[in-house]
């Protein structure tokens, strides 16, 4: 009788156990990302279904077993604006592909799981429900409140958070860095932001933040040498063993500038390119030139919006993705799968979208592993990352063992008994 | 002159081993005997194949002896695949290649106290090949390493009492280098990666010079105790890559690609710096017809810092950093004489690799080895058969951290999984 009762409690305890044990320790049921264009899931200078739903935000949602309960503001084919593709490699020739997409899931009666908005500074995501000279304000938020008012309403299980980048990017493709014009003054930054974690510290403990890359070193800005190139070679062209720097609007361009996508247009028709090497002799205009000033300018708000961030992570406690190392360390060294190297040159290098600003799809799943990484290593999760090899187009093998089935049946059983303790323990104990 | 290269020629084209059956690509597998003592034969030492265990051991041994033989090695490989890349659900497997490295030893003894002695064995070899290497998902790291050695040793040993040997051999090591993958390249346009050329790179021979010493004392009745130390040497190869162009279905891209690609054959230069070792044993026969011994061994693996392999002619190098670790491994054998003719054997080694966990590739998967084995001796008149089978079990060699993080540093991730087994045979004659 004794027994039974102890065996009956043993099975109670192990149904608990089973019972206390969901599917993870992060409940992604209600996921909410908050952030701009790299959390929709914008890149090749568009917004389009196909690549969102393979955004950051959605990937995790996927791993965490959230599927089609994840919802986005999807934008069908050829997106928003239409998707930039690659023409022509040589000469290089990128196009917007013709016609324009439309929204297709407007009638979603709650608000979006993914909240990011393309163009969205921090300060937006407190109080911006409409803005007349950005659509998707209106295609996402679609005039039921704020980012943060609409993450109320949710009420996140979980939730990440990217913003600031665009705090910042405004600096860098217009070329001029002017606090609270092209990008948003230090104090600004830290007084928003801080309002920000306050009203979102209700989640603070299913929260995820991350902080701001280093925009000089998108293909935006480094795609462009500052010397004169041979467009056949890629070369830089010599002249007396010296290499011949482009004419920046304050004369030659000096190391530590750099000359932005948007030259590109210029220099076909020979700006900045010496008269006696082919072009017109006149100078690069400001706006396609970041001088060494404006970089260094760039850098530290980028330093300081990045430090607010950390610290304000600190204060609540929140884990904190760092992007900015990590995409320094890709802009290094290359991103390594396979044996493969990605790389965050323009175009060619993988890393990056034909916009030069935005991640590739390859891009976008390699950022979010990294969130992926954090998210099990500061909650504990055991969320497996995504996948690399179809985006890769590499084509996984199936053979499996084959007829030598039995021997890798006899390698496992003998293992058990000699090498686990697991199993030396079972053998202790049924002796 | 002559005759000795083609003694060179006869020796090679008779089987050259590739196989990695020590920890790291070192070989410990010299003569059946001591096969079937788990390689625990420093202090032991009392067949011809001493001349690799412990050269001293020759200087206890009567008459004149031959001694030929081979161990068959037999590997069993697979990996299982994880995410990021190749993917969860990917398997792959090692080709199923059978690998004979031989041991032949002759001996004789000039008056009393001297031995002269000429051995042939296999010190370190690799052989990792892995099956359908055209789909093969880590095809652009390894799809096949090779290195092949086989050494010839003069030795010399000499009896300074009958409680004291010491042993000195020239070794000769012959050794080549054979290393097989797939170039990629990332199609800008389509962001997938494409097989654009198989590169196969040969060495040709190269002899290295090294040495062996070794001690063996027998300070009380049934007891022995052995030292030996093996010189590290470094070899280095001239080769040749053969870059074999694989098109892409493009008629535009194989054009620029034929352009940017090194096809055709280039000269290399690389080098391997193949470590030194030291080996200390005890082996009583105190217990009545048993021999115990004891043995520990020590190799230099972080010698093998880094493969650098040099194209002379395009002038540029790569470094495939290895970042080895000085390893030990621990062994003990046994043997029970059954009769005057037959002796029973048996014993266990454990193996600690030198290799890194994020160094676990397609190149060679190491990982710690427990190695069991049984064996026997039978002696007929002037005739002893040895045949030893050891049964060698490879931990699951994982590349993800405690943390669950992707560590391969080529960003191929999953689980190795390795068995062996070897049956090392040997057939001795005492004039």
């Amino acid at each position: 009788m004794k027994r039974t009762l102890f065996a009956l409690a043993l099975l109670a305890v192990s149904a608990s156990l089973v019972a206390a044990q969901p599917s993870g320790k992060v409940d992604f049921s209600r996921y909410v990302s908050i952030g701009d264009s790299l959390t929709a899931g914008y890149l090749s200078g568009g917004l389009v279904q196909t690549t969102q739903v393979r955004d950051y935000p959605a990937l995790i949602a996927s791993r965490g077993g959230l599927g089609s309960g994840f919802q986005q503001p999807l934008i069908s084919e050829p997106g928003i604006p239409a998707l930039l593709y690659l023409k022509s490699l040589v000469p290089l020739v990128i196009e917007r592909k013709p016609g324009m997409g439309v929204p297709i899931n407007l009638n979603l009666p709650r608000p979006y799981n993914n909240l990011g908005i393309p163009g969205a500074i921090s300060l937006d995501i407190l109080q911006t429900v409409t803005d007349p000279d950005n659509p998707f304000f209106d295609i996402i938020l679609r005039g039921q409140g704020t980012v943060v008012q609409q993450t109320s309403v949710l009420n996140p299980t979980f939730m990440t958070v990217w913003v600031g980048n665009n705090d910042i990017l405004g600096a860098v493709i217009s070329g001029r860095a002017i606090d609270g014009v092209t990008m948003t003054p230090i104090p600004v930054f830290n007084q928003v932001m801080t309002q920000l974690f306050a009203v979102l510290s209700p989640w603070k403990s299913r929260m995820i933040v991350a902080n701001i890359p280093d925009v000089s070193t998108i293909p935006y800005a480094t795609a462009i040498s500052i010397y004169v190139t041979n467009p056949v070679t890629g070369q830089p062209v010599l002249i007396n063993g010296q290499k011949v720097p482009l004419i920046g609007p304050q004369g030659p361009m000096v190391e530590g500038s750099y000359v932005l996508i948007s030259a590109s247009s210029y220099l076909a028709q020979g700006y900045g390119i010496p008269v006696q090497l082919g072009g017109n002799g006149q100078p690069l205009p400001d706006e396609t030139v970041l001088t060494p000033d404006e970089v260094v300018v760039i850098r530290a708000h980028v330093n300081a919006f990045n430090a607010t961030i950390a610290s304000l992570a600190a204060t609540y406690k929140v884990p904190l993705v760092d992007v900015n190392a990590y995409l320094k360390e890709i802009a290094a060294k290359g991103y390594i799968v396979g044996g493969v190297t990605l790389t965050t040159a323009f175009v060619t290098g993988g890393v990056f979208s034909l916009d030069g600003v935005h991640p590739s799809d390859i891009g976008y799943a390699v950022v979010a592993n990294k969130w992926i990484e954090k998210i099990n290593e500061h909650f504990g999760e055991t969320i497996p990352y995504v996948n690399l090899a179809p985006y890769l187009g590499m084509r996984p093998t199936q053979t499996g063992w084959g007829e030598w089935t039995w021997v890798d049946d006899m390698v496992h059983n003998l293992k058990q008994v000699f090498l686990k303790p697991e199993a030396r323990q079972y053998l202790d104990r049924t002796r | 002159m002559r005759s000795s290269k083609l003694l060179w020629v006869a020796v090679f084209s008779l089987a050259l081993p590739a196989i990695s059956f020590g920890a790291g690509f070192g070989i410990f597998e010299a003569g059946a005997k001591a096969v079937g003592m788990s390689g625990a034969f420093t202090a032991t030492a009392d067949d011809p194949s001493t001349m690799f265990y412990n050269p001293a051991g020759l200087a206890f041994q009567k008459g004149s002896k031959m001694m030929m033989g081979a161990t068959l090695i037999m590997p069993f490989n697979s990996f299982e695949g994880g995410n990021p890349y190749p993917g969860e659900g990917v398997t792959e497997d090692g080709k199923k290649n059978l690998f004979y490295p031989p041991g032949i030893y002759y001996a004789r003894q000039f008056g009393e106290k001297l031995t002269f002695g000429i051995g042939a064995f296999t010190a370190f070899g690799l052989g990792t090949e892995w099956e359908n290497p055209d789909q093969y998902t880590g095809r652009f790291i390894s799809t096949k390493a090779d290195i092949q050695s086989l050494s010839i040793q003069p030795t010399v040993a000499y009896r300074l009492s009958d409680k004291l040997g010491v042993g000195v051999g020239l070794e000769v090591r012959n050794s080549k280098v054979a290393l097989h993958k797939h170039q990629p390249f990332l199609n800008p346009y389509t962001l997938k990666v494409l097989d654009v050329a198989k590169v196969d790179l040969e060495s040709d021979m190269a002899i290295s010079l090294g040495f062996a010493l070794g001690v063996l004392a027998k300070p009380f009745e049934n007891w022995s105790v052995g030292f030996s130390y093996r010189h590290s040497m470094k070899a280095d190869y001239e080769g040749t890559a053969k870059f074999t162009f694989i098109p892409t279905g493009n008629a535009a891209l194989d054009a620029l690609l034929k352009t940017k690609l090194p096809l055709g054959d280039h000269a290399v230069k690389t080098s391997i710096n193949f470590p030194k070792e030291a080996s200390f044993g005890i082996a009583t026969t105190a217990i009545e017809k048993w021999t115990v011994e004891v043995d520990v061994n020590w190799t230099s693996w972080s010698e093998f810092d880094t493969l650098v392999i040099e194209f002379t002619d395009l002038n540029s190098k790569q470094t495939i950093p290895q970042d080895y670790k000085d390893a030990v491994n621990c062994r003990l054998g046994l043997q029970r004489q059954m009769s005057e003719k037959l002796a029973l054997r048996g014993g266990y080694i454990y193996d600690q690799t030198p290799q890194p966990r994020n160094g676990a590739g397609p190149l060679l998967p190491d990982s710690d080895r427990h190695g069991f084995n049984v064996g026997f001796g039978y002696t007929l008149g002037k005739w002893t058969l040895d045949v030893a089978n050891l049964f060698l079990f490879f931990e699951d060699r994982s590349t993800y951290d405690v943390d669950g993080k992707h560590i391969n540093k080529d960003g191929y991730d999953g689980t190795y999984k390795t068995f062996a087994n070897l049956l090392a045979f040997s057939l001795s004659y005492q004039f």
